[in-house]
């Protein structure tokens, strides 16, 4: 610029300054220019009635019905070829429940079979993902994105976030669509399901599959203390006749370690992170955790105190037979490898993790029969039922889609024996329709068949929108518990009652 | 238009600093704001806006995680202070004592850490000190006949002073040996002439000269550190034990954004924040005054 004398430098400041805003006109203009154009232009097509016959109480035969007429008007009617594009999100997390998604685009397929057959120039794409991110950050998304109100239209997630998603109106209630497809699929869903998404009276999501979470125990490994084959395999049928108890467990697990059996650490192994699983001891010992009247979440010291000394009593501290290491380790880089490497005795696990051992940690089906059996957890004491808890997904729907009904059909399209089947037999869920119980994909699968009594004896979570933080904090006590932070179970349960009348004030009830 | 020279000065200098205010104000005192305003309110998982007052704060005093978080900040931001200005200064001084180009490769080097993405870095050093006999320490010792010892599980702490220090430490080294290569010859020449050894040389000349130096970067890496907590979460995420790393910063991420159902605890987690940053602002005049940084900011002095 030295080069040019003064006049020459304003002008080439001037003539740049006008080059750029032109620039930006220009780029204006075009970015205008080839916005993509809305592709739906909507005509509406007339009304139709028709009588439907409403069964009063589902799941019961017979039952007291009605004759209704309804009135519907189409949610879309078109003019021209178009495409209608349904956001769904799912997640697994692990790879082994694809068809979470797929099932979704499955039923999109059959949609759009039937549109052309009928010769409507209609398409119904599904656009999404599956996500393999863990359940904090898929929620944490899931959360934003649907306080912003750019959610998905279709989206997979824990019956236990219905609370949250209706306390916060980001779905909306599927009772009526429910009613009126009712002879399309949801005759079929086993009735405990819907308990599960019925939140202050309504249902709020469509059940996805379910799973139980058993106890796998080594039978190598039992058979290297001097249990008879006969022993082993009765052990699932002494549990469910609450013959064994967890008492029992920590027996068979001390003589394991002392007998040099398992390491130290090794005989008892459950989850690292907070999660469903934590109050599954506390309902093994007849403990409540909610309170239908008050709809308050419920503490029972008294039980409460029978699970801290049941983890205290395995701790390092005692009997040596969790690893106070356990905690801090790594789904898939620690803890899977090791149980597939047999060095475990009891695994508190679920049963989808026998799907993930054969697809992703090299088990194979043979192995796995060979080195694992698998029960409900045992009763706590003598007298006690032995439970186990599942956690169903749900499909649910967003309250901000703008093709809601569609969105409800292709979830009912996706909720049908054969796909269904499809999605519970590689990643090892649990059927949620009766039919799926004689459906040829389901009944080959051996581990089902014989996890399949396991849902009669399943307990859920409640539904409360602080239910995450009394579980997280029954997690943050065990992990204290097991790494010596409390020196004694008064100490811990001092801890525990403390995180929750500070974390959940007056949701929640204690007894003492 | 004749604009008279002290207003066009103030209306140029005015236009000159208007971007770095504007994002300063968007990026920077605007959320402050706003925190401070979510810390009065019960702001969770309903998204309301509900005005509490100090609730919160009396809530955050009143829990017994409260002693277990603050003393773990203390500690940690004491102990990567220390290591940071410690082993940055050990290599700022021993890569300006030997040969100008390898003393820049070496510093280079060290910066590696710090240019890796943090998960990289995290999971590469939870391998390394994993406390399972699969881990590369220990597959090390195992094979030289020893037992495989818990690193991340017992020695949790100076765990994280080395994952945290290789990143720190590395641009400690650099403000350093650019600040040691930028002293005066004269003085090193003197004082070699006098009969003075490396050692004397160092704590006499070379120390003093680059006080202010070693002043900024204390000064910056304490606030920086009080904030500080992805190399925590990325590895121990607060364990092994019960709150046994978890600083006060993490423990408002938690609150906020973790755990298993996403607590969405906003305003909670929002006084804590508060509380660190007064607790920043407090730092800040203190080491203004006892720095004297005023003095710092008139001259330069910090080249």
């Amino acid at each position: 610029m030295h080069l040019l004398c003064k006049a020459m430098q304003k002008k080439s400041a001037f003539l740049i300054i006008v080059a750029l805003v032109i620039g930006v006109v220009i780029g204006y203009v075009v970015g205008w220019g080839t916005a993509p154009q809305p592709t739906i232009q909507t005509v509406t097509l007339p009304p139709t009635t028709y009588t439907v016959t409403v069964t009063e109480r589902p799941g019961v035969t017979p039952a007291p019905t009605q004759t209704v007429t309804v009135t519907v008007t189409p949610a879309i009617g078109v003019v021209q070829p178009s495409e209608i594009v349904i956001t769904a999100w799912t997640q697994g997390p692990e790879r082994e429940s694809i068809y979470r998604q797929l099932n979704l685009e499955l039923a999109a397929e059959k949609l759009n079979t039937i549109l052309r057959d009928l010769n409507i120039p209609l398409t119904v794409r599904i656009e999404g993902e599956f996500s393999t991110a863990s359940w904090t950050d898929y929620r944490k998304k899931l959360y934003m994105a649907l306080e912003a109100g750019t959610g998905p239209c279709i989206f997979l997630t824990a019956h236990i976030d219905t609370a949250v998603l209706s306390e916060n109106n980001w779905v909306i209630p599927l009772d009526e669509y429910i009613q009126k497809y009712w002879n399309f699929t949801y005759y079929d869903v086993i009735p405990g399901l819907w308990d599960a998404v019925r939140y202050k009276g309504r249902v709020w999501g469509v059940p996805q599959d379910t799973e139980a979470r058993p106890i796998y125990f080594n039978k190598i490994l039992l058979k290297r203390l001097g249990w008879s084959d006969e022993e082993i395999n009765d052990l699932p049928r002494k549990i469910r006749d609450g013959e064994f108890t967890l008492e029992d467990m920590l027996r068979v697990a001390k003589e394991a370690v002392d007998k040099g059996v398992v390491e130290p650490g090794y005989a008892i192994w459950h989850r690292p992170n907070p999660g469903p699983d934590w109050p599954i001891v506390y309902l093994a010992y007849g403990g409540k955790l909610y309170d239908d009247t008050t709809g308050k979440l419920v503490a029972d010291m008294r039980v409460w105190r029978k699970y801290f000394e049941f983890f205290y009593k395995a701790s390092m501290q005692n009997y040596r037979l969790i690893s106070d290491m356990l905690t801090s380790l790594d789904w898939n880089r620690d803890i899977h490898p090791t149980i597939v490497a047999g060095k475990v005795l009891f695994w508190m696990g679920g049963t989808w993790h026998k799907g993930q051992w054969v697809s992703s940690f090299g088990l194979t089906e043979e192995q796995f029969w060979e080195m694992f059996g698998f029960a409900l957890y045992p009763a706590g004491e003598k007298g006690l039922k032995p439970v186990t808890l599942s956690q169903p997904m749900a499909y649910f729907i967003s309250k901000a889609c703008p093709y809601p009904e569609l969105a409800f059909l292709i979830v009912t399209l996706a909720t049908d024996p054969y796909l269904n089947s499809l999605h519970a037999v590689p990643s090892a869920h649990l059927a949620i329709l009766y039919s799926q119980l004689v459906n040829p994909l389901y009944i080959r699968d051996r581990f089902l068949k014989e996890t399949g009594y396991m849902v009669e004896y399943a307990k859920y979570q409640p539904l409360h929108p602080k239910w995450g933080e009394y579980s997280t904090s029954i997690f943050e006590i065990v992990k204290g518990i097991e790494t010596g932070g409390f020196r004694s179970v008064d100490e811990a349960l001092a801890a525990f009652k403390n995180l929750l009348t500070t974390r959940l004030g007056d949701n929640v009830i204690i007894i003492e | 238009m004749y604009i008279p020279r002290r207003i066009y000065k103030k209306i140029f200098l005015s236009a000159m600093l208007l971007p770095s205010i504007v994002v300063a104000s968007i990026f920077l005192a605007v959320p402050a704001a706003l925190t401070l305003a979510i810390s009065l309110t019960g702001l969770d998982y309903r998204f309301t806006w509900t005005w509490i007052g100090l609730r919160n704060y009396e809530r955050l005093f009143r829990d017994p995680a409260f002693q277990l978080i603050v003393r773990a900040t203390l500690i940690y931001v004491a102990g990567t202070l220390a290591f940071n200005t410690g082993v940055g200064l050990l290599i700022a001084l021993i890569t300006t004592h030997i040969r100008k180009s390898l003393g820049s490769f070496i510093r280079a080097l060290w910066l590696l850490p710090r240019v890796l993405p943090s998960v990289v870095w995290a999971v590469l050093m939870m391998w390394i000190f994993s406390p399972m006999p699969t881990g590369f320490l220990n597959t090390v010792i195992k094979s030289l006949g020893g037992a495989p010892i818990p690193w991340t599980f017992k020695y949790y702490w100076p765990f994280l002073f080395i994952v945290n220090g290789f990143i720190g430490s590395s641009l400690s080294a650099i403000i350093f040996s650019s600040a040691i290569e930028s002293i005066p010859p004269d003085y090193i020449i003197a004082a070699k002439v006098d009969g003075a050894s490396s050692f004397t040389i160092i704590r006499k000349i070379v120390l003093p000269m680059i006080k202010w130096h070693i002043a900024f970067f204390v000064a910056y890496n304490t606030l920086s550190l009080l904030a500080s907590f992805e190399y925590i979460l990325l590895t121990l995420d607060g364990g092994p034990g019960y709150y046994s790393t978890e600083v006060m910063i993490l423990h408002a991420y938690h609150l906020a954004f973790g755990q298993y159902m996403v607590a969405m605890n906003y305003g909670y987690a929002a006084s804590i924040v508060t509380i660190l940053f007064i607790i920043g602002l407090i730092l800040s005049i203190i080491y203004w005054r006892i720095f004297r940084l005023k003095r710092l900011m008139l001259e330069a002095r910090l080249e």
